[in-house]
């Protein structure tokens, strides 16, 4: 094989794992502003949180495991909290009000809990995968690349699972095509919110855990992951989970192309550009 | 007494007595302070015509000082002339970058969500244009700025350099202030009033709402990029980094809604208050980034019409003052 | 002065409006009616164009309405309310005329001239002195009435008005019905006026055009359509009365 193909491909990897982390966290965007109609700017933040609990839980219990069931738990508990407090209060309002209050209030959220995380880490970090690289025929492939891919999509079946085989879940995707009708099938909308909140929070958890594995993370990170989230969730309609994850993996390998080939701030205008593009071109239901 | 006409003198009067009071010689500390009052002040001023007269929530306001900063910068350079020729242009391209932004957006009926992820994303977009271009910015290292000075002046009133600077940021408020003015009491002002409210009836009634959504997204940038040239003269460099959405946005869209929106006064009580809130945190810059993030929320929460629109009316309750009141 | 032929519109699969043609005069009354859904408010926006006719024309003193904006319509002379009363609420009940006055036509007055205008037209409706008042705080009848004085002020040859009556006593009915007649004799302007409580449309209108899922099915005098088979028909389904 040439050594060109050999190196499409292993970017390929790299992409697709990539991919699945955006996806991971677009849904969280996705979810969230679907049903709430709050663009979740404190996103970001709570993949943070994940990997620094990890790391601490780790410490503590000594097995890594552990350490991410305790993280992934203990992320839940704080994104209750923030539903049960700032969100109660964001969603008293209606309309206009209710988006400006969202995303103003989740940003200052994610510039407090920032501020708050930094003073304690405020170096970059990674989760030591120790897992090697793999030779292919003759391809170089990142194993973490492989691991991520291999978790995210363990994630992703379960999440697929959740749509559409639970109540919790189908009763989400009613929700988000009609909330009203579904308010008349007895369905409870803010149980529902409180409940996908905290499930794109531990997602996104997740998807700052997979992240530190195939490099570093830093708190200072928090908002690019944010945009990232956010720019994944409108390439793929904002409303539409399957569009979501696809807008994830086509994003995660564009940038890994352009990364290699064209460079960082190239890479970055790209994606901010398909970004802008497709807000301009069709909106869709954020526009709405 | 009818205030308003008075209002604008007033606050000229006061902010230029200022450094008379406060500025030491050999002090640089505060004069600097007081400057970075007015630039954020000035910014906040820009931005309430986009965001509080029209509802067009522009996230780039540190994106488009810096495309005034270097389009000056670069021309002044290209052309072989004194920054001071180039200032107006660079003024000129940023308020055409934001009237196109605004054009297109009113055309296509975005919604803020869909503007403010927008702007942020140009705002990003930018950030990165910046550093890619390091030919003409310096890229992430940065670039040394042409000097903004005027020998005639500074001698004869024995100016320190940051006293002229702060002296002519005052002039830029002023002439903004003027402007702000100007259209608010004018058709301009009240067509923006009324796109505000409901753009549908607007539009029913007459008012061309693409035109005038695209002119307020130009006078804002405009004026967002006549100070990015003078923001840059306090360290007589200029970076990328500098004109950030964390560094400028956050910090400008914090004090339009502490100090109010649509309010002449309020864009500088805010810059007042937030920029003298950001010095006490020097002592604990750590918490620097907290305080804001809290000062965000419970601003949205409970506070979003602003200190001065408050007071005003606390006035006209408590002494019965009706209309009179500047704001 | 308003020619409307074969107006159609269609929102994906389904047709709003089905080829409708009919005229409005000077000085005319002409009611629009026809039972939910029959099209009556996409009608409207095809002629002030905020949902441009996919065929058809519409010509308003000879310019060609269709292709336009709304705001260049609405300074041509075409002048509509709301279903929903859209006054500016945060507002003075001045300032909600003013803005009539000031972008309403062709002309471009002064700030002081469109006061002037302002105050004569609240005059006309009944709210002179209450030019002060924040609009929000208003009933929904003097809202209404407000929002035909910011039409009136523009001066229009054609004033669209949508449902006005509901939600309003039969004497604010009455009030509202006044005024519309004395805009049309005072004024010389055209009402075009979709309404669902017959009485005032019966009594008021010179004439009055129905429509019945999308289509035009009759277009006459109020004697007339009463009288018509068809009307009733579309109303109560072909129940026997």
């Amino acid at each position: 094989m040439a050594v060109g193909a050999r190196l499409l491909i292993g970017l390929l990897v790299d992409g697709i794992s990539s991919g699945l982390i955006l996806a991971m966290l677009g849904l969280g965007i996705t979810l969230v502003f679907g049903l709430g109609g709050v663009l979740n700017l404190a996103i970001g933040i709570f993949s943070l949180l994940g990997i620094v609990l990890v790391m601490e839980a780790t410490g503590l219990v000594g097995n890594v495991f552990v350490g991410v069931l305790v993280a992934l738990v203990a992320v839940g508990l704080v994104s209750l909290a923030v539903d049960r407090s700032l969100l109660s209060l964001v969603y008293r309002s209606e309309g206009q009000e209710r988006t400006l209050i969202g995303i103003f209030g989740t940003l200052g959220l994610a510039f407090f809990l920032e501020g708050a995380l930094i003073l304690r880490y405020p170096d970059v970090y990674s989760i030591p995968a120790e897992i090697e690289l793999l030779r292919v025929a003759g391809i170089v492939i990142r194993g973490s690349s492989l691991v991520s891919i291999a978790l995210g999509l363990v994630v992703f079946g379960l999440l697929y699972v959740f749509f559409d085989r639970t109540y919790m879940g189908q009763a989400t995707r009613t929700v988000m095509q009609d909330e009203v009708g579904a308010t008349l099938c007895g369905i409870d909308t803010r149980q529902l919110r409180t409940f996908v909140f905290v499930l794109s929070a531990v997602v996104a958890a997740l998807a700052g855990m997979l992240y530190s594995f195939t490099g570093e993370v830093g708190v200072a990170s928090s908002f690019q992951l944010t945009i990232n989230a956010v720019i994944v969730s409108v390439v793929g309609g904002v409303t539409s989970i399957t569009g979501t994850v696809v807008a994830g993996l086509i994003l995660g390998i564009i940038t890994t192309y352009a990364d290699a080939f064209v460079g960082a701030y190239f890479a970055a205008i790209a994606l901010f550009s398909v970004a802008i593009v497709v807000l301009l071109v069709r909106p869709g239901e954020i526009g709405a | 007494m009818n205030w308003e006409r008075y209002k604008i003198p007033v606050a000229v009067i006061v902010l230029a007595l200022l450094p008379v009071f406060f500025f030491e010689e050999g002090v640089s500390y505060v004069s600097r302070i007081f400057t970075i009052f007015l630039l954020y002040a000035t910014l906040a001023l820009a931005l309430d015509v986009a965001f509080g007269q029209t509802d067009q929530l522009l996230l780039f306001t540190g994106g488009i000082a810096g495309i005034g900063t270097y389009t000056a910068v670069e021309m002044a350079s290209v052309l072989g002339v004194s920054l001071w020729g180039t200032i107006l242009v660079g003024g000129l391209a940023a308020g055409i970058v934001g009237a196109v932004v605004c054009w297109v957006a009113a055309r296509r009926q975005l919604n803020v969500i869909v503007i403010s992820i927008l702007t942020i994303s140009l705002q990003l977009a930018m950030i990165q244009t910046f550093n890619a271009l390091r030919d003409i910015t310096g890229g992430n290292t940065g670039m040394e700025v042409p000097a903004l000075t005027a020998e005639a002046i500074t001698s004869t009133m024995g100016w320190e350099p940051l006293t002229f600077l702060y002296y002519l940021f005052l002039l830029l408020l002023t002439a903004l202030m003027v402007v702000h003015h100007y259209l608010t009491n004018s058709k301009y002002g009240l067509a923006f009033d009324m796109i505000r409210q409901d753009e549908v009836s607007a539009a029913s009634t007459g008012v061309a709402v693409v035109r005038y959504k695209a002119f307020a997204g130009f006078v804002a940038t405009f004026f967002m990029g006549l100070v990015g040239p003078l923001y840059v003269q306090i360290g007589g460099y200029a970076t990328p980094g500098m004109f950030q959405f964390a560094t400028i946005d956050v910090l400008v869209l914090i004090i339009l809604v502490v100090g109010g929106m649509r309010t002449i006064y309020g864009p500088i009580v805010g810059a007042a208050l937030i920029v003298y809130v950001n010095e006490a945190l020097q002592a604990a810059q750590e918490f620097r980034t907290m305080v804001f993030g809290a000062m965000l929320i419970v601003l949205f929460l409970y506070f979003r019409n602003g200190i001065v629109r408050y007071a005003r009316d606390l006035a006209v309750d408590r002494f019965d003052l009706g209309d009179r009141l500047p704001g | 002065m308003l020619t409307a032929n074969g107006v159609t519109k269609t929102f994906g699969g389904l047709t709003a409006v089905d080829d409708v043609t009919f005229e409005i005069g000077e000085q005319e009354i002409v009611g629009l009616i026809g039972p939910n859904g029959a099209g009556k408010t996409t009608l409207f926006n095809t002629i002030t164009g905020v949902h441009p006719p996919n065929a058809g024309s519409i010509t308003f003193n000879d310019a060609e309405l269709t292709g336009m904006e709304p705001h260049q319509i609405a300074r041509l002379g075409v002048a509509r309310t709301f279903q929903t009363a859209r006054t500016f609420n945060e507002s003075s009940v001045l300032e909600n005329v003013v803005v009539g006055a000031v972008f309403g036509n062709e002309s471009s007055p002064s700030l002081d001239a469109a006061e002037d205008r302002a105050h004569d037209c609240l005059e006309f409706v009944g709210l002179d002195g209450r030019g002060e008042e924040e609009a929000g705080s208003l009933t929904i009848a003097d809202r209404k009435l407000l929002e035909l004085a910011k039409g009136i002020a523009a001066e229009p040859d054609l004033i669209l008005v949508d449902e006005i009556g509901a939600g309003l006593t039969g004497a604010e009915i009455a009030t509202i019905t006044d005024t519309l007649e004395r805009a049309r004799a005072e004024r010389g302007i055209s009402v075009f006026w979709i309404e669902h409580v017959m009485e005032a449309i019966m009594s008021s209108t010179d004439r009055i055009i129905v429509l019945n899922q999308g289509r035009k099915i009759a277009d006459g005098s109020p004697a007339e359509v009463r009288d018509d088979p068809q009307v009733a028909e579309a109303y109560l389904g072909g129940v026997e009365v």
